[in-house]
């Protein structure tokens, strides 16, 4: 069994976390799960695709964010980290669809309802992140004539 | 006769003047109730406005206290969900009691959030109906006050239509030589006399001198009267005593 908290896939979480499978269903282990947090106060800096990219006051301490929603809706966000991280990243707006035990459904996913959610590394997530945040220092993203906003780390890793 | 036709004539013009005159005086009357009906009317109506904006202007608060009480939830919704993964985290049996009371916290949150969007739904279902109420009430009002002017109005007509009969007794006093008493018992006069005709009438020949006779002690004194009224003018029909 895994444990951990499945949340509800969209597109923009897709993008946030690197997947780009369309996956209905979004697992995330509980040892890369923080815990879910209030944000205070929320500055959405770039919007990069379909997610944006901010910073969030979370007790006390600013935290980097992702927001996959309109953040004044879900003013509640998990705290995720990746094993031999220490620092976190608060994601925004994605909808928690259950907490718990899950039968695993092969290496990179486990039996949700009537499917599968996939298994979402947070360590994809940082680079992705890491990646948004190195185009918009060196302002390679947002100047895409097709909208696409640049690519990211990752896009550029697996060729897409 | 030829001073009678006349005279009933008169009569009859002091008759109809009364009827206009009491008709006239019942419609100031009716004016006055109808003015109080409506002035009271109108205070109820007002009373019931304010009520139902009172009522109206409490949505905001409603529905304030009601986001409070859902930001709650969604915190306990949280409390929960944290619980399940600190459930998750930790081994067995710990674990699972944390889980199963994450579960149990959720799913009450769970339906007592569905709760409080239902009865947010009633609250601004009420607060429509309580703004149409409102509206219906001011249409009334403004009836009403319409009403007032109306019955203000009809009492103040039928004041100058008194007013003019007033005017109209004294040029009838003057034209007609008349006052009003004497002209109702010409009339009530006029009437008997017409009666007593009548049935005189409708008596036939044989059974009318038998009337005749019996009625004699009656008609006597009457036909002494008109004979002591009236000197010189010829009997008539009527026969002398």
């Amino acid at each position: 069994m895994r444990r951990g908290v499945v949340l509800a896939g969209t597109s923009a979480l897709d993008e946030a976390l690197g997947l780009y499978v369309g996956a209905r269903y979004v697992f995330v282990d509980a040892h890369e799960v923080r815990g879910m947090s209030f944000a205070v106060s929320y500055k959405r800096l770039a919007k990069l695709g379909q997610l944006a990219i901010g910073a969030a006051l979370v007790d006390g301490r600013i935290v980097a964010a992702i927001d996959v929603a309109d953040p004044a809706e879900h003013a509640h966000g998990l705290l995720l980290t990746a094993s031999g991280r220490s620092e976190a990243v608060m994601l925004l707006g994605a909808l928690v669809l259950d907490v718990g035990s899950f039968a695993p459904a092969g290496p990179h996913a486990v039996t949700f309802r009537d499917g599968e959610a996939v298994v979402a590394s947070m360590e994809r997530l940082f680079s992705e992140l890491e990646g948004h945040a190195w185009a918009l220092r060196h302002g390679a993203v947002a100047e895409a004539p097709d909208g696409s906003h640049g690519r990211t780390r990752s896009q550029a890793e697996k060729g897409t | 006769m030829s001073d009678a036709r006349p005279a009933l004539d008169d009569a009859g013009i002091w008759a109809a003047a009364e009827r206009v005159s009491r008709s006239t005086q019942e419609a100031e009357r009716l004016g006055e109730r109808l003015a109080a009906t409506a002035a009271r009317q109108r205070t109820t109506v007002e009373a019931a406005l304010e009520r139902s904006s009172s009522l109206a202007a409490r949505k905001g608060t409603l529905l304030s206290d009601l986001a409070l009480v859902s930001e709650s939830l969604n915190r306990l919704g949280v409390v929960g969900l944290n619980a399940g993964l600190e459930g998750a985290r930790v081994s067995e049996p710990y674990g699972k009691a944390l889980t199963l009371v994450s579960e149990e916290v959720r799913a009450h949150v769970e339906r007592a959030s569905s709760a409080t969007r239902e009865l947010g739904s009633h609250i601004d279902e009420i607060a429509s109906g309580l703004l149409e109420l409102g509206q219906r009430i001011e249409r009334t009002q403004r009836d009403s006050q319409e009403l007032s002017g109306d019955a203000a109005q009809l009492k103040a007509v039928a004041q100058t239509s008194l007013d003019g009969l007033a005017d109209l007794d004294a040029r009838l006093r003057k034209a007609t030589g008349l006052d009003p008493e004497s002209a109702k018992l010409i009339t009530l006069a006029s009437d008997h006399a017409k009666g007593l005709l009548g049935a005189l009438t409708a008596l036939d020949g044989a059974r009318a001198k038998e009337a005749t006779v019996a009625l004699l002690p009656v008609l006597g004194p009457v036909a002494k009267l008109l004979g002591s009224i009236l000197p010189n003018e010829p009997a008539g029909g009527s026969g002398g005593s």
